[in-house]
């Protein structure tokens, strides 16, 4: 690859290098947590999470393992920074968002360290596009503290079944009611819109169920948009896993198969709506 | 939430409303309290959390865990950061009541269900028997440990959903209301009193934002529910009527009768109107509601249409589709049951409302038409998707041609003009008036194209002179279809319209202007009060209805929204409107004088 270009700037060596030789790997995946501009990236050995928030309430994970990488090398133990997804986006899509099969962008990513700005070399069919993004200073991100352990019911589906269901839920109502139960109706998605209430019941003998785990009725409310976002990872999936646990906090899982049938995830964490779980108590 | 419904015409013995002397008249033990969750049998199986499927909760990333989290991140001092929890959505938008309150009604209160005519009359033993036994019962309730029924009953009262959908805003209203209400209701069976009694719980019921469950729940009171099943393909087919529909006007008529489930849509001007008739054939299983009340109901387009929006996905997914009248919880039910054992499941808020019909006669039309939909949407397909109207005309040799209509003579130098011209072999039937012609509008037009090319139908097109509106028809053993049209009044063809399809129209002279727009007005809207009397079914002419002096302010206010419709949106141009009567019953053949109500809208005299 001729992305071995000359270190910019001081000698100081890179935190941070990874390389990709397919950028939609990296993009799609980035992509499905792109609701808000900003992101905070979190590099291990193990590989990148991408971390997207909204209001206080829902969280996002990207995660890229760092076998995904062609390359992948963390010279500290964590590197944190916070970025402009939009523009990081756009720049891992330069060369056009849905580029042939055939010719894939590869992808070099080097970060400096803190202060320094994240630097992309892109290339395809030998145009090489050099890109340098400023990072900002991460911020805080919200501990869901959604801990297995806790967690009282999981269903995991494949996303097909899913898929329908949020493009098609009543946007006039505030929020989603999501139902999961041992019993009748087993799992409910409820929307209360101007028009009146809708209801999608899966049965849990259903094709598109491939775990039911549900050990005590949970009805929750969340906010429909704050839901919504995570349908863009939702049309990548191939399954999703649901879950609650003993708050009502609603985990969902997106496993994604990436163009070369590697498996990524993809995390939303969201709060339920306050009022229903005070009815509950 | 769907639970077993009663389809039987609900508990009898609800005094005044059913007042058949032979009905077994027992206490309503209301036995179809629909289970909100049927317990099934313990097959659930609890599974203890322990046991991960294929792919745990925390991927191979880096981990969500708050641990690494922490741990990362020296320059942002991660060590020192306090865990930060969520903030539980606390921003606290807005309180559930507010928003509940703040949801718009979007059924107007329902005017007092029809047939309580019988109401005056009948003090009869048994409805007089039933309120006793149901005071009885009652009062036992109140006394003793209580009988489940009455109990649920009382549940169901306060419970159930209304309009806005109290049914989860807790019991605080709605326990008013169940409070209240049986009172007035005794009130009403005990006979003397019926008659004022009904008005004032129709009243209390406008006043209360809606039929509430607790109206119905006697459940004789509102007509028991229409439940239709249709299966497969013509749930696809039902989709497509409802989309060629949603291009005629912004709220869905539905009327199920004894010959079929009837769909009908008017575009806010009164220039189109279209209905699909659906015969009990179409439906695997279809149950009317009562002949002497049908009920009636209009839905928002836009919510209906909601239901079928994918028809792809229609086709792909929907096996079988259920349609159910509930009028005790003021919801139309659509629940669709998909493929993989999923349930969709709409409960729609409806209006009760007047019935929509165009007059129209097919049999007075001087030309027709008929051709495969297919001829006929491969001739419109050439015309620009902004191209209002085109003019259909007969020309020599039985050949017609379909020509853009360019409004202004002015434009027509700029303006792009397509003219096609078919052969009559083209069709299965020519039948036209030599050198006829008509303009009429596009949109509303492709919308039943695409209906009959799906369905693979032939299309007839009625019409007559210009100005007189065209009918397009669609006729299959399971179903017919009608798309009622407006069509433009040609000044050059003929300034004085023929009285062609029996409308026998007298042009207005400008200065009896106002009196011809009011009664038309009037006759756009009057409905026919019989219903309050209890009358039977009867051919009602608007001109000819009086006004009923006691007409409920609720219902004067329906008056005037809709009345309001009508000037605020005069017709385009020089379309006449169609006269939409809105007549509450079917009954006998119209008489002619009804069409004498046909009026015109101001920019046509002008």
């Amino acid at each position: 690859m001729p992305l071995s270009t000359q270190p910019l700037g001081s000698g100081e060596p890179y935190v941070l290098t990874a390389s990709l030789d397919n950028a939609r790997n990296l993009s799609s995946l980035l992509r499905a947590v792109q609701f808000q501009d900003h992101a905070t990236c979190f590099a291990t050995a193990n590989g990148l999470r991408v971390t997207v928030e909204d209001a206080k309430c829902i969280q996002a994970n990207a995660f890229i393992q760092a076998d995904i990488f062609q390359e992948f090398s963390v010279q500290e133990e964590s590197v944190t920074f916070r970025i402009n997804l939009a523009v990081l986006l756009d720049c891992l899509t330069i060369f056009g968002a849905s580029s042939t099969p055939g010719t894939p962008t590869a992808l070099k990513m080097c970060y400096r360290g803190y202060g320094y700005p994240l630097m992309l070399f892109l290339e395809e069919g030998g145009v090489v596009t050099v890109c340098r993004i400023n990072t900002q200073e991460p911020e805080d991100l919200l501990d869901f503290d959604f801990c297995s352990t806790n967690v009282v019911n999981k269903i995991i589906l494949q996303s097909e079944g899913l898929r329908e269901a949020f493009a098609e839920l009543d946007m006039t109502s505030e929020v989603l009611q999501i139902t999961m139960s041992p019993d009748k109706p087993y799992f409910r998605l409820s929307t209360f819109g101007n028009a009146g209430s809708a209801h999608l019941d899966y049965p849990k003998d259903s094709d598109l169920v491939e775990a039911f785990h549900c050990n005590q009725t949970q009805t929750n409310r969340y906010k429909i948009s704050l839901i919504k976002p995570s349908t863009k990872a939702l049309a990548l999936s191939c399954k999703v896993s649901i879950r609650t646990d003993n708050r009502g906090f609603l985990s969902l899982q997106y496993m994604i198969r990436n163009e070369d049938g590697q498996i990524c995830f993809v995390e939303y964490y969201c709060c339920p709506d306050e009022d229903i779980a005070e009815a509950e108590l | 939430m769907w639970g077993p419904v009663p389809l039987a015409p609900g508990p009898p013995g609800t005094e005044t409303r059913c007042p058949r002397p032979g009905a077994p008249a027992p206490v309503p033990p209301v036995p179809t309290l629909a289970p909100r969750s049927p317990q099934p049998p313990a097959g659930a199986a609890p599974c203890p959390g322990a046991e991960q499927p294929h792919w745990g909760q925390a991927p191979a990333g880096p981990g969500p865990g708050a641990q690494q989290r922490g741990a990362g991140n020296p320059r942002a001092g991660g060590g020192e950061r306090g865990r930060r929890r969520p903030a539980s959505a606390r921003r606290g938008p807005i309180g559930r009541a507010a928003r509940r309150s703040g949801s718009p009604p979007i059924r107007r209160a329902a005017r007092a269900p029809p047939s309580n005519s019988v109401a005056a009359g009948p003090a009869g033993p048994a409805p007089s028997r039933a309120a006793e036994e149901r005071g009885g019962a009652e009062g036992d309730g109140r006394r003793a440990p209580p009988p489940g029924h009455v109990r649920a009953r009382g549940s169901r009262r306060a419970g159930a959903p209304s309009l806005i959908r109290a049914s989860q805003s807790g019991a605080a209203g709605g326990g008013a209301e169940a409070g209240g209400r049986p009172m007035a209701r005794r009130g009403a069976g005990a006979g003397p009193v019926a008659a004022a009694a009904r008005g004032r719980e129709r009243r209390g019921r406008a006043g209360g934002g809606g039929a509430g469950p607790g109206a119905a729940g006697g459940g004789a009171r509102l007509p028991p529910a229409m439940k239709c099943v249709i299966a497969g393909s013509n749930v696809r087919a039902l989709g497509r009527a409802v989309h060629a529909l949603s291009r005629i006007g912004d709220e869905l008529y539905l009327e199920p009768t004894g010959s079929g489930l009837s769909l009908r849509a008017a575009s806010p001007s009164r220039s189109a109107f279209a209905s699909f008739l659906l015969a009990p054939l179409f439906f695997q299983l279809y149950q009317p509601g009562p002949p002497a009340a049908p009920p009636r109901c209009k839905v928002h387009m836009k919510t209906f249409l909601g239901v079928f929006r994918s028809l792809p996905a229609l086709e792909k997914t929907v096996e079988r589709c259920l349609l159910l009248l509930r009028p005790r919880a003021s919801r139309l039910v659509v629940q669709l049951h998909c493929k993989y054992g999923i349930t969709r499941t709409h409960n729609l808020a409806f209006q009760e409302c007047e019935r929509l019909q165009a007059v129209f006669d097919t049999q007075r039309c001087a030309s027709s038409l008929c051709a495969p939909a297919r001829v006929l949407a491969e001739a419109v397909v050439h015309f620009p998707q902004t191209l209002a109207e085109v003019t259909l005309a007969a020309g020599p040799g039985g050949r017609i041609s379909l020509r853009s209509y360019v409004e202004d003579e002015a434009e027509l130098g700029k303006a792009m003009v397509t003219e096609l011209w078919l052969a009559p072999d083209e069709f299965q039937a020519v039948a036209v008036v030599p050198d006829s012609r008509i303009t009429f509008c596009l949109k509303e037009f492709r919308g039943l194209l695409t209906f009959a090319e799906a369905s693979n139908l032939p299309l007839t097109i009625h019409y007559d002179a210009p100005g007189r509106p065209a009918i397009f028809t669609l006729e299959d053993p399971l179903m017919e279809a009608h798309l009622v049209l407006a069509t433009l009044l040609d000044p050059e063809s003929s300034s004085q319209p023929p009285a062609a399809n029996g409308i026998s129209h007298a042009p207005a002279p400008s200065d009896d202007f106002a009196d011809d727009l009011e009664s038309y007005m009037i006759a756009m809207e009057t409905s026919n009060y019989g219903e309050d009397l209890g009358a039977p079914p009867s051919p009602t002419f608007p001109l000819r209805t009086p006004h009923p002096i006691e007409s409920t302010p609720q219902e004067e206010e329906e008056e005037e929204e809709e009345d309001g419709a009508v000037p605020g949106t005069p017709p385009h141009k020089k379309f006449r409107s169609l006269f939409f009567g809105s007549v509450m019953a079917s009954g006998g053949p119209s008489p002619a004088p009804s069409q004498e109500v046909l009026a015109e809208d101001s920019d046509g005299e002008c």
